[in-house]
Order: structure tokens, then sequence, then C-alpha cells
């Protein structure tokens, strides 16, 4: 593992008699690309505004480069900022905004042009150094405080939703062009979002946050596929719910009994005998059999209440026989060229043992 | 249809009111200037551009040049004083922002002219400032402020502060958070950020505010009269010495247009600035 460049130990921060952050530790290593995410309130703006150096912590301690934050003013931080709305300086054209941090040091003239022509080549802006900010388009404005943030040289770019205000496609392209910035420059970017999806496109470690917490720290595809609780399940993608009852054992086999049905999982949690546990599929995991093959003991059944057609998926929502919908993604391939259910069709839900997470009671409670 | 001939009541009143009482006065004051004085009538139904002659005489020259330079001065005490004034109270909340303002606006709620007296029994030499720096030992006698131009500056400077502060008031209240962090971010000390982001920001504020001190100030005769003794004429006294004590109707108003068209100009470049600015600035 690369050292440590930003570390957090026991950091509280309250406004008020609020708390936003609880007690917060955790490392981000060198040329690291991690996402903070979690829903606005969360506290992960906060994590990026104390790195800066424009709140300061209300106890416990941050260390940059290994060294200690405390009393360091924001422009004395080797750490560098892309603000929501860019906040480029509407005064001055797309050369001073980039220019200006070394314009402050002094720089020579001639360095200065050289370093500002070099990032506008870098994000693509060759020619637009006379522009006036005003005259931008969403896009071009990103790209100019990406540049203007990277003349310093930072340790570590604090990115702060900056892909908010562009439209899908243009977010889509950025997403892609900021991952492949940070894979060249060796910079840890370290991005907040509250987009799933962005954050599982484009980080190699996502920590999710919830109400000052972390509630998981790991890759895009643990916190996918392994979530650790009820409360990263929900918010990453979509999640199907089932209660279910252990009945039994032989080793890391447990029978569950889901609805009337009895399923035998593995699991590597310990399970008692009685417990209430929650299993979690993604819709996308589950898939429906037909009715001529409901005889499979392995199946739920239930009624199609509604189809929705995505393009190359179909959402199926499936009335299961307690009331309860549940949601089923189905492909298109070769097999299946053409999905079609009947509304109040009848057909049995199933999925590939395995596919599973189970969830225990005490991992269920979303504060 | 009803509300439509309301806006165009509203509109037609308000139309008459200005006609009546401003572009009609203000007509006849451009006709009397170039008209001949009269001993009994005021003025002789004489076409003559001699009002406007006399006004090239080294007398009203030197006049106008001082009234420009209080005008100045004032605009620039009033700049100083409200600037570090208007950063400090945009940190407030916005309910301590309120009250501050409330502050700034409530000595409106006085007579002007009676605020101006008031400040004769500060100023006086044996007045509240004199007094209390004679009791702390830091004067040994009395200094001499009032029916100087200090005491003008002091007067014009309360008088107009407000006009000064609202503006700018407003344009550093809506200065996004965002850029001052942005310049802290990228190295910039508080002093560069104030300079370099804050002050160009706040350029519309700005002259707006110096134009509404600037222009006022110009024609304020009461306050040189009363502060400065006899010895400031401003304008604003030239014009009222014309028409009330000399009796020269011709004269008074060749000033009075002289004076309109120094406004009208400062007006005309503080409309195409602003325009210019507010485009880069609200983006």
């Amino acid at each position: 593992m690369e050292k440590a460049i930003i570390s957090f130990k026991n950091i509280l921060k309250t406004f008020g008699d609020q708390i936003i952050l609880d007690s917060l530790s955790f490392d981000i290593h060198e040329r690291e690309f991690v996402t903070l995410l979690g829903p606005s309130g969360c506290g992960k703006t906060t994590i990026l505004r104390l790195i800066a150096g424009f709140e300061q912590e209300t106890s416990g301690q941050i260390y940059i480069d290994g060294k200690m934050t405390k009393d360091t003013l924001p422009s004395e931080r080797n750490v560098n900022t892309i603000f929501q709305n860019y906040a480029l300086f509407p005064h001055m054209n797309v050369y001073d905004n980039i220019a200006f941090s070394l314009k402050i040091k002094k720089i020579p003239k001639t360095i200065i042009y050289k370093k500002v022509f070099d990032l506008l080549k870098l994000v693509k802006l060759d020619g637009f150094e006379k522009i006036k900010i005003h005259t931008l388009s969403g896009g071009q404005k990103q790209r100019v405080a990406i540049a203007r943030a990277l003349i310093n040289e930072p340790l570590v770019l604090l990115l702060d939703e900056p892909l908010n205000a562009l439209d899908y496609k243009l977010r889509k392209e950025m997403q892609l062009e900021l991952k492949h910035l940070q894979k060249k420059l060796g910079i840890t970017f370290i991005f907040v979002t509250h987009d799933q999806e962005e954050a599982i496109a484009m980080s190699e470690r996502i920590i999710v946050m919830n109400n000052g917490k972390i509630e998981q720290d790991g890759t895009p595809k643990d916190i996918y596929e392994e979530p650790a609780n009820l409360f990263v399940a929900k918010f990453v993608g979509e999640i199907n719910l089932f209660g279910g009852v252990v009945q039994g054992n032989q080793g890391d086999e447990y029978d569950i009994k889901i609805y009337d049905k009895i399923f035998r999982i593995s699991c590597k949690k310990a399970l008692e005998y009685r417990e209430k546990v929650t299993i979690l599929l993604r819709p996308e995991d589950l898939f429906i059999l037909q009715d001529d093959q409901q005889n499979n003991v392995r199946v739920l059944k239930g009624k199609v209440s509604e189809m929705i057609y995505k393009g190359t998926t179909v959402d199926v929502f499936v009335k299961l026989v307690d009331g309860k919908t549940i949601m089923v993604t189905e492909f298109f391939n070769e097999d299946a060229e053409d999905i079609y259910y009947q509304r109040d069709e009848n057909v049995s839900i199933t999925w590939l043992k395995g596919w599973e997470v189970i969830l225990k009671e005490d991992e269920n409670i979303i504060i | 249809m009803k509300i439509l001939s309301f806006k165009y009541f509203s509109i037609a009143l308000a139309s008459v009111w200005l006609i009546i009482f401003t572009l009609f006065p203000n007509f006849f004051i451009l006709i009397v200037s170039f008209l001949e004085r009269d001993e009994i009538n005021f003025i002789k139904p004489v076409a003559t551009l001699d009002n406007f002659k006399t006004l090239a005489d080294p007398i009203f020259l030197s006049i106008f040049i001082k009234s420009l330079y209080l005008s100045s001065v004032t605009t620039l005490l009033c700049l100083i004083l409200s600037y570090p004034f208007v950063l400090i109270t945009s940190k407030f909340t916005e309910n301590m922002k309120k009250i501050l303002l409330l502050l700034v606006i409530i000595p409106f709620w006085t007579s002007s002219l009676i605020r101006t007296y008031a400040l004769i029994t500060i100023l006086k030499a044996n007045g509240v400032i004199n007094s209390l720096l004679i009791s702390l030992h830091i004067i040994d006698a009395p200094m001499n402020i009032l029916y100087t131009d200090v005491a003008v500056f002091i007067g014009l400077t309360y008088t107009l502060l407000p006009f000064m502060i609202i503006p700018l008031f407003v344009s550093v209240d809506n200065i996004d958070y965002q850029l001052i962090e942005a310049a802290y971010d990228l190295g910039a000390g508080k002093i560069r950020t104030l300079y370099s982001i804050i002050i160009p920001l706040t350029l519309p504020g700005i002259i707006a505010g110096c134009v509404l001190v600037f222009l006022p100030s110009l024609g304020l005769f009461y306050i040189p009269d009363i502060l400065g003794g006899s010895k400031s004429m401003l304008i604003g006294n030239l014009i009222k010495n014309q028409f009330l004590i000399t009796m020269n109707w011709p004269l008074g108003s060749s000033i009075s247009i002289l004076l309109n068209l120094v406004l009208g100009i400062l007006l005309f470049i503080y409309y195409k600035s602003l325009r210019r600015l507010n485009k880069i600035v609200t983006d």
C-alpha cells in the first residue's frame, strides 16, 4: 500500500449542538481515487472543507502528508479544490484564472506562461486563454476549474460534486476524462458525490457515509456486491429485501425459511437457530421462471404487476403472495430477444445460490 | 382589463407629476438662462449669452473647482469609511444584517437640516469633541473645527454615508462566497483576496455609491452654509445666492444648467460603465 497522504484521527465536527462528523478515522493514500458517497447532509462535503481548511475540526487531528494541519490556513495547504459551481473568477479571462495562484507566488512570467499553456493543452482548451469566463459553456468552465486547481501541482485534488451542473452525456464524458487525468498525473483525488452510479464508475475506493459516520469503506465491487448493512445496500443501487428465519444448518450451509419455502444458503456469518435475517438480492440477480417450471422448490411465486422497458433491460415488478412488490431486471440476449409478460401472469422467481447477501438483525438498523 | 387600465393610470399620474414639477421648471430655467436680468421683474425677455460668458470668470471657475474638490474628498471619505463597515456587516447573520442596516438608515428619520445644526454643538470650540479631548488631557486648547473645510467634510460625509453604504452592501453581500474560498484555496492571503477578487467584483457597487454621494454633495448648499461659515462656497450655495440674495435669476439659471450638464455626463458614464461591469460580474 502507498503511504497515507491524508489521515483523519478521531475527527469530531459540530455546528452548535448538531454533530456533523462523529469521531471519524480513516487514511487516504497516495495516488488513490477515493469517492465519498452519501446522501446530502451526511458530512461528505464537510470532510473536503476540513481538508481544504475552510472549516476547523471541533476535536481530533487531520494530517496532510504527515503534518498536522491545525492552524494551517487554506492558502498554506498543498491541496486544491474544484468547487461545485467551479467558482471561476468572473472578472478574469481563462488565462488569468489559471495563472492566479502562480502570480501570487511571484513566479517569472515566462514560466507561468508555459505552465498555463501546458495545462490548457492537458484539459483540451488550447486557444481559449483570452476568452471571458461568462462566454464559456458548462463543460469548458469545468475544464478551466480543473486546470486552475492543478497548476500548483497539489498533493491532493478535492472535487466537490463537480459534475452536478452538466448534462447527462457531458457528465459521462467528464467522468472518464477525470479518471484518465488522475491516472496520468498520479495525484490523489478525493471526489464527493451523492450519485452512486458515478461513484462506482469512477473510483478505486468508495467511502459510504451517513449521518457523519462511515457505513462502509471498500472497492466499488465490495460496496455493490457485499454491502455491509441495509443502508449501503439501499443507497447503492436497487435492492430487494426478503425476511427469513434460520431453520437449521450443516456447517456454513443454513436452511432459511423465506415465506413458506426453505432455501439452502451458505453464510460465513454465524447464525443462530430461529434467528431472523434479511436476504438481499439485486434485481439483476433474480430471474423469472415461466409457469411450467413451477414445480421447482427454490422459487417464490407471484404475479406480474408492471413492466418497464429500459432499452437494454426490462424491469419487471412482481407482486408476491403477501402483497410485497419486488423488482426483477431481465436482459435481452440471444436466449431472450423478446421479453414479455402479461399483466397478472403467474410467475416464479429464483436466483442462483450464492448470489444473495445475508444481513443479521443488528446490521439492518438504519439510523 | 382593469389591471391594464390601472397600469396606464399610474404611469400617467407619475408622468404628469414629473412633467409639471420637473420638466416644466427645468425648461423655464433653460429659457431664463438665455434672458437678461431685470431689477424689478427679475427677468427681461431679451435673448443673450452673457450669463454663460460670466461663468467663464475665474471667480466662478474657482468656486466650481472648490466645489468639485469638496465633493470628491467627501466621496472618497464615504468610500473609505463604508467599505470596511460593509465587509464586516456582510459576515453577520441575516437578521443581524437587517438590524445593522436599519441603524444606518434610522438617522434619516430626522431632518438632515436639524442633524446638521446638531453637529455644531459637537464641533464648536466648547462642544462635545473639544470638551472630551481636553478632559482626557489629549489636547490643551480647543481645536478649531467649526467653520473650516474639515467641518464641511464631516457634515457632508455624515449626511451622505448611507448613500454609499447601501449600494456597497448590496454588491458585497451578493459576492458568491465560494469565489473568496477559491482565492484562499489558490494561495491568496486576505489582502490579496481583497484587491484581486472582492474589490473588482464590487466595482458596480463602488461606482453606484460614488455617484450617489458625489452628485448630491455638489448641490447640498446648507451644509457648507451652516458648518463652513461663508468660507466654503459650493455650486449649490452659488445658485441659491443668485436666486435669493443677489436676485440674479438668469445667472442662477445658467449655473443650474451647467450643473445639470455635469450631472448628466456623470450619470451617462455611470450608466455605461455599470452595464459593461454587470455583464461581467453577474454571470
